[in-house]
């Protein structure tokens, strides 16, 4: 293997990136956005991110310890791209965005990112979910919001949920104000925590099993009529899954991903 | 991780508009990317050699490029008007590489679709399917160089898979006159081969450009 010391095994997430190919996928989806505009960019994002999930072989463990070891170690399917870390509670941490290397290219080389990202981004925060803080995030949300499925703990899928993401340039979105306090709660973790750890990372999430502890009716009374206007069962499923958009506006008919 | 998305989403697009759009799409990816990276001027040959060994061309963005001082091109008057330069490691090496390693799986089909469409359809050269992107690239960065007062342009003349499949350029060989034998003695340990001359200095008749699809289509 070019590049790489021969027979020496390097493990998957340690092999290295090609910044160079990346910003040309950058470029690719600023053409996208130019030819099919903001919706088709998100739509292609939506679907990049699932599909990729899709992808990739399902994983079962035995017990919540052995998830997050794997986790930890780079090994599982979640964690395998962007080298997350188990932060406190339920809440897993991605140190460093695995797009920030090609954003900090793209920038180096090419300048300003074109405003078809921020508004992919509006376009995403305000009808899909509310939780993007750069364009590369919605691939990546995607991405997850499928994985997830394909991971079971003692049989049981897990559940996840959008924190709180870092952009290149540093500025933060979290969970909104009316998800957060649930959130939180499921993620056993303190709103002063959450601060903390999206100042040392670029992104935190809630994963959990399903079953797990946690005031669930409390959770689903917040959702359910103010979010999502389903019922109680529902809100709890809902939870793991997404923020709500920031605009009640219903989502695209062509969001392959919803 | 939007490397190896880029499969994902060129499946996706290649259902819904068919391969030759995506190739379409990948080929002005690649005259965009250089466009924006903007003119480059030099002095003279000497001094660009040493910027391309010290990576800090256009050209040297997407990874080594070594200068080949022992294959300078000259014109009839013996002046130097180009050299040969070869690419140690193409850049979707490592993205098979991770797409192995991580998916846990072959390459998905998508990718071998991409390069034999253009392969068929514009010119034989591409050993990955993201070569109509990096072929035209290095083309379009080319003209956008210029050395001693001359504009450039790029002539690729070899590449060799991660694989091991070797894809010769004729044309181009034949418009420098190059033995093949020393183009494939080269991929040993490079991956891409291309030459970089003065414009307007030698007849280019028969070489087809990496966008030609772009010319057909519109």
């Amino acid at each position: 293997m070019a590049g790489q010391e021969v027979g020496r095994r390097v493990a998957a997430r340690e092999l290295p990136t090609r910044p160079f190919v990346d910003v040309a996928m950058i470029l690719f989806l600023e053409d996208i956005a130019e030819k099919q505009g903001v919706e088709g960019l998100v739509e292609y994002l939506l679907v990049q991110g699932a599909t990729l999930a899709e992808s990739m072989p399902a994983e079962d463990y035995a017990t919540w310890d052995d998830f997050i070891a794997s986790i930890n170690e780079g090994r599982s399917i979640l964690s395998a791209l962007e080298g997350m870390e188990h932060f406190a509670g339920f809440v897993l941490t991605t140190p460093v965005s695995p797009f920030h290397e090609a954003i900090g290219t793209y920038i180096k080389l090419l300048g300003d990112l074109l405003p078809a990202h921020q508004e992919s981004v509006d376009y995403y925060n305000g009808r899909v979910q509310n939780s993007a803080v750069e364009s590369m995030n919605i691939v990546h949300q995607a991405f997850r919001k499928e994985i997830v499925k394909r991971i079971s703990v003692a049989g049981q899928p897990v559940r996840y949920a959008e924190l709180a993401n870092k952009g290149y340039e540093g500025a933060i979105v979290m969970a909104p104000e009316g998800w957060l306090e649930v959130l939180l709660l499921r993620a056993q973790i303190s709103l002063t925590q959450l601060q903390m750890a999206i100042r040392q990372n670029s992104s935190v999430i809630l994963v959990y099993p399903p079953g797990e502890a946690a005031p669930r009716g409390a959770e689903a009374e917040v959702l359910a009529p103010k979010v999502l206007g389903v019922t109680a069962a529902e809100a709890e499923v809902e939870v793991a899954e997404a923020a709500p958009p920031a605009e009640e506006a219903a989502p695209p008919a062509n969001n392959a991903a919803q | 991780m939007l490397d190896l998305a880029m499969f994902s989403l060129a499946a996706d697009m290649a259902q819904k508009a068919g391969v030759e759009s995506v190739v379409d799409y990948w080929v002005r990816v690649g005259a965009t990317y250089a466009q924006r990276i903007g003119t480059e001027t030099f002095v003279g040959w000497p001094q660009f050699n040493i910027a391309t060994n010290e990576r800090r061309t256009s050209l040297t963005v997407e990874g080594e490029v070594r200068v080949l001082t022992d294959m300078a091109i000259t014109d009839a008057a013996g002046e130097i008007i180009g050299y040969v330069y070869a690419v140690v490691e193409d850049p979707m090496v490592a993205v098979y590489d991770r797409w192995i390693a991580i998916m846990g799986q072959s390459l998905p089909p998508i990718d071998a679709q991409i390069t034999d469409w253009f392969n068929r359809n514009v010119r034989p050269t591409a050993v990955s399917s993201f070569d109509p992107c990096n072929q035209t690239f290095r083309e379009e960065a080319a003209t956008a160089l210029s050395v001693g007062g001359n504009q450039l342009e790029g002539l690729h003349l070899a590449a060799r898979s991660r694989l091991g499949v070797r894809l010769l350029y004729e044309p181009s060989l034949k418009i420098l006159d190059l033995e093949e034998r020393y183009i494939v003695s080269l991929l040993r340990d490079h991956m891409s081969v291309y030459a970089l001359v003065e414009q307007g200095k030698i007849d280019t008749t028969g070489y087809v450009k990496a966008n030609a699809i772009k010319t057909r289509s519109s």
